[in-house]
């Protein structure tokens, strides 16, 4: 070869560079052609269309709103105006005056020897009370038809003159924009007695939609977990354990049900003041009483004392049973085989990882304490 | 040099050009196709700010023709009730609505199916059936005093030159 005479000239080699270069350069022009990373207005859009979502879920909350006062007034007027369950507690109540002939009684004039008493059997307050809770009803068989989950029990119903009813929400209905893993930022107190209580960047999971969790140990069904109307959201460690006890429900034959898991600060507030469906404020005007069901929302430690503000409690029931002694004995062995540590007060009630409880729980080695 | 070059008795053979051919050669188509592929890149990009913008529109399209108010009851209410009363009296209403607002759209399609996914009504509208490309465009549910509820679904139709902006045939 070096003794060659003739001189060997780099242009193929070139060619041969030129074309492969050329190729590569080719390919990767068309892998970005594939993919448009955010192109103009992507973001934009991806809000839009989620107000859209919002706008509609609304539109159908209204005209169920609308569709649900016609058939409670109906009713009412079909049951003479009344019924006898209390609102916002299902303790059944008897109609003082009774029935005639299948109809409730309004007026009941008894003759008793020589005098004659007259009973005005309906007062405004029984009426009113009946049809919020008709119109809460009615309005919770419309919004559990929705394809979104929509809260169930979330609003403040004022009755105004003529028959008018105005609700307002007590939680904001939420619309992810992306993915479902949810970035709490520090929580903006609403009054100057609520500190914010939730660290900025916790990592809280929505699980409402998750049919399937996987695990190491394989796949979990998590389908009926979180029923209609329910927020469910928990901390990630929270959610692991969730579907471990889940895992273990199944190995006994049944499954959980959530019916509360994380609450905002707004939320909790709520609650306290009344301004859901549960009432609590009224059922228990005496704030003393109602500490007992409803953990006080204000104050520094608000954060310690109110677990479901941390993400880390739920409470929760076994799906589709009646929850009798054995059914609350049975999800408590489910619970606490998972590692959860059950309020003594609240058969429902179990907190994990880092909750004031919990760490008390691991402390004295227990795992049902006050 | 000139001289030199003129008038030398070797000749100079066109082998000697091919390298610089081929490389100008596949240079050239390179460069088309990267430019063919600029095109489709931009094109994909215009079409899909296109097609959110028409999101956006059907979107208000049906909102619209459902909270607009007739005899004191808006549209979702009419065909609501001309659901329960199983007849099409909703027909008229969302073909005047949704030709009025829509005049620039080739064709369009509304469908309406109960909560069990049966189809109540579909009506088609323009060259929809003849367009190559179709698309939903919004969907909204609504509540039924019965306790059902029905999807209203809006699809766009495009890609027929000539039908825009042109006498829509009903269907």
């Amino acid at each position: 070869m070096f003794k060659n005479k003739k001189a060997i000239g780099l242009e193929w080699y070139m060619l041969i560079v030129a074309i492969f270069m050329g190729v590569i350069w080719f390919y990767i022009a068309m892998q970005n052609a594939k993919t448009i990373p955010n192109y103009v207005g992507e973001h934009q859009f991806s809000i839009l269309k989620t107000a859209n979502s919002a706008e509609n879920a609304l539109f159908y909350i209204d005209q169920s709103a609308k569709y649900s006062l016609e058939q409670t007034i109906y009713n009412l007027v079909s049951n003479g105006g009344v019924f006898e369950i209390e609102a916002n507690n299902d303790d059944k109540l008897v109609h003082p005056c009774g029935t005639y002939n299948g109809a409730y009684v309004w007026f009941q004039i008894a003759k008793d020897a020589d005098k004659t008493l007259v009973t005005d059997c309906i007062n405004e307050d029984v009426l009113e009370a009946n049809l919020e809770y008709e119109f809460n009803t009615k309005l919770n068989e419309h919004i559990l038809e929705y394809p979104s989950n929509i809260l169930l029990d979330n609003y403040k119903y004022t009755i105004n003159d003529g028959i008018e009813i105005t609700g307002m929400a007590a939680n904001p209905i939420t619309f992810n924009i992306g993915n479902e893993k949810i970035k709490t930022t520090t929580i903006t107190a609403k009054s100057s007695e609520v500190n914010p209580i939730i660290s900025s960047d916790k990592d809280l999971v929505e699980f409402s939609k998750t049919v399937t969790a996987k695990t190491p140990q394989g796949d979990v069904d998590m389908s009926g977990i979180c029923p209609r109307g329910v927020s469910c959201v928990l901390t990630k460690d929270a959610y692991d354990m969730l579907v471990k006890a889940q895992k273990r429900a199944k190995d006994h034959g049944t499954s959980l049900q959530i019916t509360s898991a994380y609450r905002s600060i707004e939320n909790q507030i709520a609650i306290w003041s009344g301004d859901t469906t549960s009432h609590y404020a009224q059922r228990y005007p005496d704030e003393n009483e109602r500490r007992k069901w409803v953990c006080y929302p204000y104050g520094s430690d608000v954060g310690q004392r109110c677990p479901h503000l941390t993400g880390n409690a739920v409470d929760i029931r076994l799906n589709g049973r009646a929850m009798t002694t054995s059914d609350w004995k049975l999800l408590e062995k489910i619970m606490l085989e998972a590692g959860w540590v059950r309020y003594a007060n609240e058969p429902w009630h179990f907190e994990c990882c880092n909750t004031q409880r919990y760490a008390r729980a691991q402390e004295l080695g227990v795992q049902v304490l006050v | 040099m000139k001289y030199k070059i003129f008038n030398s008795k070797k000749g100079i053979g066109i082998d000697d050009a091919i390298p610089v051919m081929v490389v100008i050669f596949v240079v050239a188509i390179m460069f088309m196709l990267f430019k063919f592929s600029e095109h489709s890149k931009e094109k994909g990009i215009t079409d899909n700010i296109q097609q959110q913008k028409e999101l956006v529109q059907g979107h208000d399209s049906l909102m619209g023709y459902l909270t607009s108010i007739t005899n004191g009851m808006n549209n979702a209410d009419l065909v609501a009730a001309s659901y329960l009363n199983k007849d099409k009296s909703a027909e008229d209403s969302i073909k005047t609505y949704f030709s009025s607002r829509l005049p620039n759209i080739n064709g369009w399609r509304v469908k309406i199916e109960d909560s069990k996914e049966k189809e109540f009504l579909d009506l088609k509208y323009g060259f929809y059936d003849k367009s190559p490309l179709k698309y939903q465009v919004a969907e909204s549910v609504i509540p039924v005093k019965n306790g059902e509820t029905l999807k209203i679904t809006l699809y766009f139709a495009k890609g027929n030159p000539g039908a825009i902006n042109s006498p829509i045939d009903r269907q």
